[in-house]
């Protein structure tokens, strides 16, 4: 099976200091990927610089065969890669539809964006019902929708999620890993799915990457990689 | 002293000079909001694009609507320097964007007040005569800046509410590296709203020129009220300038009738001041 994402022995400093060092990761095509890790592991550093947000310092990414160092985000999400950033950074005084609007900024494809607004407003229905109700007022549930809705209007080839799971319901959760599921087998986006609830990540995920303090620790196939050292330490208290 | 009959001038100069407070205005509530910077040299692109109107005018023999329109052209290229060298370098910057703004303001003001010496400057009137409106007659230079001013100010909202370009700098405004995930060029962006700011800043220049005459403290006049109108309104209201500043084009028309000379102004002010204290953060809520 092909790649769609290879990132190969990236550093990302910030300033003088060394955020992640020598991070390499394989998103394979159609496939959920996660990345776990504590906080400031650096799993957020390797997003931005995947959305081409922060400066690459060495390494390479290669996304369907394309070097991504040194393109500028919109290049980025152009060539199909989104990142739902942690914190969502939605646009709070404007309306549900224009946010999701403003995904598809990039997009000349009238027919294509009509679809795609069907298939969220069918995947979220919530999204449809408040649909002009501005963004900062809807519920943090409801705003992480908005924000995964937001990605989905870009057409994304690959789709990155920054915490999804963060501040949200047990039961909101669930829902969310039955999204991200669908988002994936029924539109074919891959997905790299940074998490700190490592049920949602290992519920959907296909393979798994385990971050520690600016490195990559461990990987493997979810079963295995929930049993080894650096995961269990971070996650399930040795 | 006030009497009723002076009613319907008072509301017509307070739509003539509330529409115009609010063009000059938009661009500096754009700025503000975008770029998060308070461009004090606004005012001054105002009367520098009204005195480069009269000389273009007077120079090449122009007609002043074509002056009016290579005026507001030549304030737009000064719209995308602007953006280029002073609100994306000094991004962040307070003090630094402060600074430039009233180092501009300085050069432009001495730079008119050289043009024009001691003479006193006045655009020919882009229309004369006036028109009978029931039993009120209306000067068509009035009726002309006010229809202009209206027509420019909504195709602005339009251009807010319903463009794409609008919704992107609304996106900006809002969450800069939410705007920039979606693809959007903030700087292109930036750039295109900040040369929009600064024409329609020109073209009320222009207009302010004829019907109030040139003078190089023109722009700063103008700055007290865009602050005021900015800061009355709230920050990103959009909404909420176009109530703010027709209640100062009121307020403007009003007290010069019924209060002697310059303490017309100083009432004026002094009521924006008290509103102020009553509502530090402005009137309106966060729409744009
Ligand atoms: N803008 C910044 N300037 C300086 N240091 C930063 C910056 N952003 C992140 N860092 C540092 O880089 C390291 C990695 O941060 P990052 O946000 O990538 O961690 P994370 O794995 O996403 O953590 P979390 O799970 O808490 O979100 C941390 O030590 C953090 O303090
Ligand atoms: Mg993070």
């Amino acid at each position: 099976m092909s790649n769609i994402l290879e990132i190969k022995d990236i550093t990302v400093m910030y300033g003088k200091s060394v955020a992640i060092h020598d991070i390499s990761l394989n998103v394979p095509e159609g496939k959920i990927v996660t990345m776990v890790g504590a906080n400031g592991a650096g799993k957020s550093t390797t997003l931005k610089a995947l959305a081409g947000i922060v400066p690459v310092t060495q390494g390479s990414i290669c996304f369907r065969g394309e070097e991504l160092v040194g393109q500028s985000t919109q290049e980025i999400v152009r060539k199909g890669i989104v990142l739902v950033p942690e914190g969502r950074h939605l646009f709070p005084h404007l309306s549900v539809y224009k946010n999701l609007q403003l995904g598809a900024t990039l997009r000349t494809d009238k027919i294509g964006i009509q679809e795609d607004l069907e298939y969220i407003y069918d995947l979220f229905p919530k999204l449809k019902e408040r649909r002009k109700q501005k963004a900062g007022t809807l519920s943090g549930g409801e705003q992480q929708m908005l924000a995964i809705a937001r990605g989905i209007m870009a057409s994304p080839k690959l789709l990155c999620l920054d915490e999804p799971s963060l501040g949200l319901a047990p039961v909101v959760i669930e829902q969310l890993g039955q999204s991200i599921n669908d988002i994936n087998k029924t539109r074919g986006v891959s997905i790299l799915l940074v998490e700190q609830n490592v049920h949602l990540a290992f519920g959907v995920a296909d393979y798994c990457y385990a971050m520690s303090v600016g490195a990559m620790v461990a990987q493997g196939d979810v079963d295995c990689i929930s049993s080894t050292d650096a995961v269990r330490k971070a996650y399930f208290g040795g | 002293m006030f009497s009723i009959n002076l009613m319907p001038n008072i509301l017509i100069n307070t739509c003539v000079l509330g529409v115009m407070y609010i063009l000059t205005s938009l661009g500096f509530a754009f700025i503000f909001n975008m770029l998060s910077s308070i461009n004090l040299a606004h005012g001054a692109l105002y009367m520098i694009a009204a005195y480069a109107c009269y000389y273009i005018s007077m120079l090449f023999g122009a007609s002043n609507w074509v002056a009016m329109i290579i005026s507001a052209v030549i304030l737009a290229a000064v719209g995308l320097v602007l953006e280029r060298f002073m609100f994306r370098l000094f991004f962040n910057d307070f003090d630094k964007i402060i600074m430039v703004g009233v180092a501009i303001m300085t050069i432009l003001q001495t730079a008119a007040t050289i043009a024009s010496g001691t003479k006193t400057l006045v655009i020919t009137s882009y229309a004369t005569g006036s028109t009978i409106i029931g039993k009120i007659s209306i000067s068509n230079e009035k009726l002309l800046t006010f229809g202009i001013g209206l027509v420019l100010l909504l195709a602005s909202l339009y251009l807010v509410n319903r463009t794409a370009l609008g919704r992107q700098m609304q996106a900006v405004s809002q969450d800069r590296l939410g705007a920039a995930l979606q693809g959007i060029n903030i700087n292109k962006v930036s750039a295109l709203i900040c040369a929009i700011g600064c024409a329609l800043a020109a073209i009320a220049g222009c207009l302010m020129g004829a019907y109030q005459g040139l003078s190089s403290t023109m722009g700063d006049t103008m700055n007290l009220r865009i602050l005021m109108l900015v800061m009355l309104a709230g920050a990103g209201s959009m909404n909420g300038i176009l109530i703010t500043g027709i209640v100062m084009g009121f307020l403007d028309s009003l007290f010069p009738v019924i209060i002697q000379g310059n303490a017309a102004s100083a009432a004026a002010i002094a009521i924006v001041v008290v509103l102020l204290l009553i509502k530090p953060k402005g009137f309106f809520g966060h729409e744009m």
